[in-house]
């Protein structure tokens, strides 16, 4: 199925749409790639204005190749929630859009986007600073979970879960402890005891995060100590990023320096200072 | 009144909470009472691992008072009071008794007086 392009434009009518050739389609996805400067930013026209707003790139999810769902407008490729957009410089990647549907398009329509595209970029440098890191690696679990913090955010699931629930996956709103669920929680704040009562719950110590587990073999999580004071555990998400939920506060995928977390073996752990082991859980796992 | 102490501090445990003792508790909302208005700028965020503040709630009246005191700044719904000496953190901290160690206590008083 051919990739559609929608220009985001209209209140009243229907938006105008075209699909690309297969040559165009290629042309597409080569400029697509040198886009490559990740950014928090939304692009401004997801919020909606009148007028000019950006474009929509979809191939539906039927589709043998695969889906492809963007939203393309201030300079920025909006990939949908679990991938970090990414923005250019320029706009070029727009005008090109508009290039490609311009036997669509009457006059005054690509006069009017062609005037909202001579516009500048939006300045963001102010929001790159706040989310640094490094590049976050392929997550080779078939059952990572998606980030997806308004879940567990929601007051009632916040207060009453805690870090373990949340790399387990599972708000089961008793603030789970390793090893409880199976008579044998952990007795001292150290790698091997936690570790131990976690083995009890049935997840499995794996040496890195980089082996493929196909779908049923689970997700992987990381568990850090507080020497002699509190343990604290991390997950790997879908989209290969890690985040947490330290405690009975909001999950986050940034560490203490607001950093964005590609291993929590290297980032920023306060005074959990002890990295302990990966670990592989499933949606088997009882925990409580 | 009586108010609950937690201090907001672990992961996978739960926080430590105690009841504030009626000695206490007067020098309490005595120095509650003489703290000046805070700028928002004056505002520090806990990072997540770690101390995150002390949060006062009132036991007679949960809906009604809730304060979470963090390096200084004191915050509720209505407004943010400056405690330029951590008075109230300290005093409150101090009045654990035994619900913190030493070691713990050391750890939140070094943390609340760095910047």
């Amino acid at each position: 199925m051919s990739i559609e392009i929608i220009l985001d434009v209209f209140s009243g009518r229907e938006n105008p749409r075209w699909v690309l050739s297969d040559d165009m389609e290629k042309e597409f996805f080569e400029k697509l790639d040198k886009i490559d400067r990740p950014t928090l930013s939304k692009p401004s026209g997801s919020i909606g204005t009148l007028g000019y707003r950006g474009f929509k790139i979809r191939r539906p999810v039927e589709s043998p190749q695969q889906e492809v769902k963007l939203f393309v407008s201030d300079g920025i490729v909006d990939f949908g929630q679990d991938v970090v957009n990414r923005a250019s410089d320029g706009r070029q990647l727009e005008q090109w859009l508009l290039e490609s549907g311009s036997q669509k398009l009457d006059d005054s329509i690509r006069s009017h986007v062609n005037e909202q595209l001579e516009k500048p970029v939006k300045n963001e440098s102010d929001l790159l600073s706040q989310y640094k890191g490094g590049v976050c690696p392929a997550c080779e679990a078939k059952d990572a979970p998606l980030y997806d913090p308004n879940m567990w955010n929601v007051e009632a699931v916040k207060l009453h879960n805690n870090c373990y629930n949340y790399a387990n996956n599972q708000s089961t709103n008793t603030f789970a402890q390793p090893g409880l669920a199976h008579g044998q929680q952990y007795t001292e704040f150290d790698c091997p005891n936690v570790q131990k009562a976690a083995i009890a719950d049935k997840l499995v110590t794996s040496a890195n995060f980089s082996d493929p587990l196909s779908a049923g073999q689970g997700w992987y999580v990381a568990l850090v100590i507080w020497p002699g004071v509190d343990y604290h555990w991390y997950r790997q998400d879908q989209n290969g990023c890690w985040s947490h939920k330290p405690g009975q506060t909001a999950v986050i995928n940034t560490d203490n320096s607001g950093q964005r977390i590609t291993d929590p073996r290297t980032c920023d752990r306060g005074p959990y200072r002890d990295f302990c082991t990966y670990m592989i859980t499933n949606s088997n796992v009882v925990i409580t | 009144m009586s108010f609950e102490i937690e201090l907001d501090i672990f992961s996978g445990r739960p926080n430590p909470r105690w009841i504030l003792n009626k000695g206490v508790e007067e020098q309490f909302l005595s120095y509650l009472g003489s703290l000046p208005i805070a700028a928002e700028s004056q505002v520090d965020h806990p990072t997540a691992l770690g101390y995150r503040g002390l949060v006062v709630r009132s036991q007679d009246h949960p809906e009604s008072l809730r304060l979470t005191i963090y390096k200084g700044i004191v915050e509720s719904d209505k407004e943010i009071l400056i405690d330029k000496n951590h008075k109230i953190e300290k005093l409150l901290l101090e009045s654990s008794e035994g619900v913190i160690d030493d070691k713990l206590k050391a750890f939140v008083i070094d943390e609340i007086t760095s910047r």
